[in-house]
């Protein structure tokens, strides 16, 4: 019996051993293997539409760009594999997802998916589709989505993740995506002049076939509401109409509800933000009071319109529906659902502002 | 079947742990997130108290059960049908196991295979595992426990680090009575093992069996439990979690250890391969077991293999080839219908079988 004991063990360790026999029988030359950077997920006519970007490497596969469709994400990625001159394709290194619609299809399949990891930074396309988008960046598409995505976490925006996006779309209804944009002229390595991506602020998903997006007076709010420390900088006018830009170095924002006589009165978001003021006409320095009074105004338009917006899609973005629990289980307890469309708001907000060494509260 | 040695209380402990693995990985935070929602991490401990009395209860019968078997305990008509009963139960549970183990392995390594061929795979190592004693088994368990609590302890200190508190809030007196639909399928959970335990206990020394061995399991895995939960909850959030079949397994994939991006699934694959091949082979060795004490006079063997591990192990291996041909069956299976098996087995064939139990011990 010893010696059976023995070769169940053995054969335990060698079925654990050969989890990486999917990438032993399949390996090939590491330079036919095409290393898919960035998937793109658009609508089409009976289904969904992939776009794969493959970044080239040095000395191995040159750069490319696959696209197919399909009923399913899957069966257009098979459809890509199946109809592909180049080699292997291997997605386990998707580092950016873009979506031009399909929602619901992109998060189940990204969810499912034992290829891609679940916090990949997905993100919204505007004004085009993400076959579009990719095809019009060419491969650089997913170095200059790894720039993106940093720039996004050092300005303190939203990144949206497919782990993220799906448990707030699964829990309550909708989710927010960090929005792109086609911009004109990128100078590529090679001197051309070509087509680039920027970070345009955000897009509101709430389930149908639409996605939302956020006007760009939104987005500080929408940042702030989400957790972020909000954009690098604002532009506010000076006592004299001239521009000064401010740039935002921290912010937070915390939701109350405000209850009288045992009903909700209102919601209440308590944003506080510090700027400093980098750019404006040195021979005639801003006030200090006048800006910060600027400052409170911009934020608290921001904030609030993010919130109207909430009320007017009837969609709980920013987790309201945890302040409304907190503040009130037992009437929380009894409906399960946060009526949105029917919260009155209000914003209160603290700035500082910093700026040649004098801060000013 | 090998019948020496007797198994101590530590390692029976040390088999269980590694038994809840299966469960407590695959089943139980999809469960208890789809139940009890952002709760779903306090209806372990919630579970924990009612747990305790099963517990005692368990503790109890084992007093009055001290002889080898059921069947030897009970004797006559009664004694053949709760042998039949659990080792039918063990059998179907096992075939299952089988089938949800072989699934996992097709949804993350091999695409597209048929689930059968590991299915059989895993039962022909199975059936040489369960024709050792118990003891064996404790052993083998205790030889993995220190590498599989290793990796767990290493997921769960990073999950744990990275968790959302806010997930799992606000913490009211309301979240308590979600919690207890979760609670349910925690003691799914605690109790279907604690049966096997209660059967495993036939093979120690008599008097050796205690409530606190009982008790401290019950402890352990409710803990587990809600460890797991928060470290799922706070990670991945309350939707993603209920909609995910396999959640754990998703969280490793994207965990981020000392700032960069590690993958390993190569570890936690072990996490699902021993505990599965250990609680077959368990269930298999419970149900040949309780089979052998019935067909006492009618015994045979095949190649070594006895004739009553060979029908538990052949049965169960035809039926995880035949049950839930396809994922959305296997989800009924996993969510419904064995949850419900393992309840009605724990909270009334056993106290029925106490009530057996108590009336044979009457003078």
């Amino acid at each position: 019996m010893k010696k059976a004991l023995f070769l169940s063990i053995i054969i335990c360790v060698l079925l654990s051993l050969t989890v990486g026999a999917k990438v032993q029988t399949r390996a090939r030359d590491v330079a036919n293997i095409v290393v898919i950077d960035t998937l793109g997920i658009d609508p089409a006519p009976g289904g969904v539409l992939v776009t794969l970007s493959h970044t080239g490497l040095d000395g191995g596969a040159e750069g490319a760009v696959f696209s197919a469709a399909g009923s399913t994400v899957t069966e257009a990625i098979d459809n890509i594999r199946a109809f592909s001159y180049r080699g292997d394709i291997f997605l386990p290194h998707v580092n950016s997802v873009l979506l031009g619609g399909c929602v619901d299809d992109a998060l189940d399949y990204i969810c499912v998916s034992p290829d891609i990891i679940i916090d990949v930074p997905v993100f919204a396309v505007k004004n085009a589709s993400a076959n579009e988008t990719i095809c019009s960046c060419g491969e650089s598409i997913g170095g200059v989505l790894s720039t993106l995505t940093r720039r996004a976490q050092d300005e303190g925006m939203l990144l949206s993740t497919a782990a993220g996006a799906a448990d707030s779309l699964y829990s309550r209804g909708c989710a927010v995506f960090t929005a792109l944009e086609l911009q004109d002229s990128a100078q590529h390595a090679d001197g051309e002049e070509g087509m680039t991506v920027g970070i345009s602020g955000y897009a509101l998903y709430c389930g149908g076939d639409t996605l939302t997006f956020a006007d760009a007076s939104q987005t500080l709010g929408i940042s702030l509401l989400g957790g972020g420390t909000g954009t690098s900088s604002v532009t506010v006018s000076d006592e004299n109409g001239g521009d000064v830009t401010l740039d935002i170095s921290r912010g937070s924002c915390v939701l109350q509800a405000l209850r009288q006589d045992g009903r909700l009165e209102k919601l209440t978001a308590a944003v506080d933000v510090t700027a400093a003021a980098t750019e404006y006409d040195p021979d005639a320095p801003p006030d200090g009071e006048w800006l910060t009074a600027q400052l409170k105004h911009q934020v608290a338009e921001s904030v609030m319109s993010a919130l109207l917006l909430c009320r007017e899609l009837d969609a709980d973005l920013f987790g309201l529906s945890g302040v409304l629990e907190k503040a009130s289980p037992g009437d929380w307890h009894r409906t399960k659902a946060a009526a949105i469309g029917e919260i009155f708001f209000s914003v209160t907000v603290k700035a500082q502002i910093g700026h040649m060494g004098d801060v000013k509260e | 079947m090998e019948k020496r040695g007797k198994i101590g209380e530590n390692q029976l402990l040390c088999l269980l742990f590694v038994l809840l693995l299966v469960p407590a990985l695959r089943l139980f935070p999809t469960a208890s997130a789809k139940l009890s929602g952002k709760s779903g991490w306090i209806s372990a401990l919630i579970a924990l108290p009612v747990g305790l009395i099963y517990a005692a209860f368990l503790s109890k019968m084992s007093s009055l059960c001290r002889a080898r078997s059921l069947n030897e305990a009970l004797g006559g008509r009664v004694g053949r049908f709760f042998s039949l009963l659990f080792s039918l139960w063990f059998t179907l549970y096992a075939a299952f196991l089988l089938r949800s183990g072989s699934q996992r392995l097709v949804s993350a390594i091999y695409f597209e295979s048929p689930p059968a061929f590991f299915s059989l795979t895993m039962a022909a190592v199975c059936l040489f595992a369960a024709s050792c004693s118990a003891l064996v088994l404790a052993r083998f368990a205790k030889l993995v426990l220190p590498f599989l609590g290793a990796v767990l302890a290493l997921v769960l200190v990073f999950s744990l680090l990275s968790a959302d508190a806010s997930r799992l809030g606000p913490l009211t007196l309301y979240s308590l009575s979600d919690a207890v639909p979760g609670a349910v399928a925690a003691l799914d959970v605690i109790c279907a093992i604690a049966v096997t335990k209660f059967f495993l206990d036939r093979e120690r020394p008599a008097g050796t069996v205690s409530g606190r061995g009982y008790a401290l399991w019950v402890v352990l895995a409710s803990l587990l439990l809600a460890a797991l939960d928060i470290a799922l909850l706070g990670n991945l959030g309350v939707g993603l979690t209920g909609r995910l079949s396999l959640p754990f397994f998703s969280l490793v994939q994207s965990l981020t250890f000392f700032g960069s991006v590690e993958r390993v699934e190569a570890l936690v694959v072990a996490m699902w391969i021993f505990p599965d091949m250990l609680f077959v082979s368990v269930l298999l060795h419970c149900a040949a077991d309780l089979l052998d004490s019935v067909f006492l006079s009618a015994r045979f063997s095949l190649f070594g293999v006895s004739g009553s591990l060979l029908l538990p192990s052949l049965l169960s291996a035809v039926l995880s080839c035949l049950l839930a041909r396809d994922p959305a069956a296997l989800t009924l299976w996993s969510e419904r219908l064995i949850p419900g098996i393992n309840l009605l087995f724990s909270f009334v064939v056993m106290p029925v079988l106490f009530l057996f139990l108590r009336r044979k011990k009457r003078p």
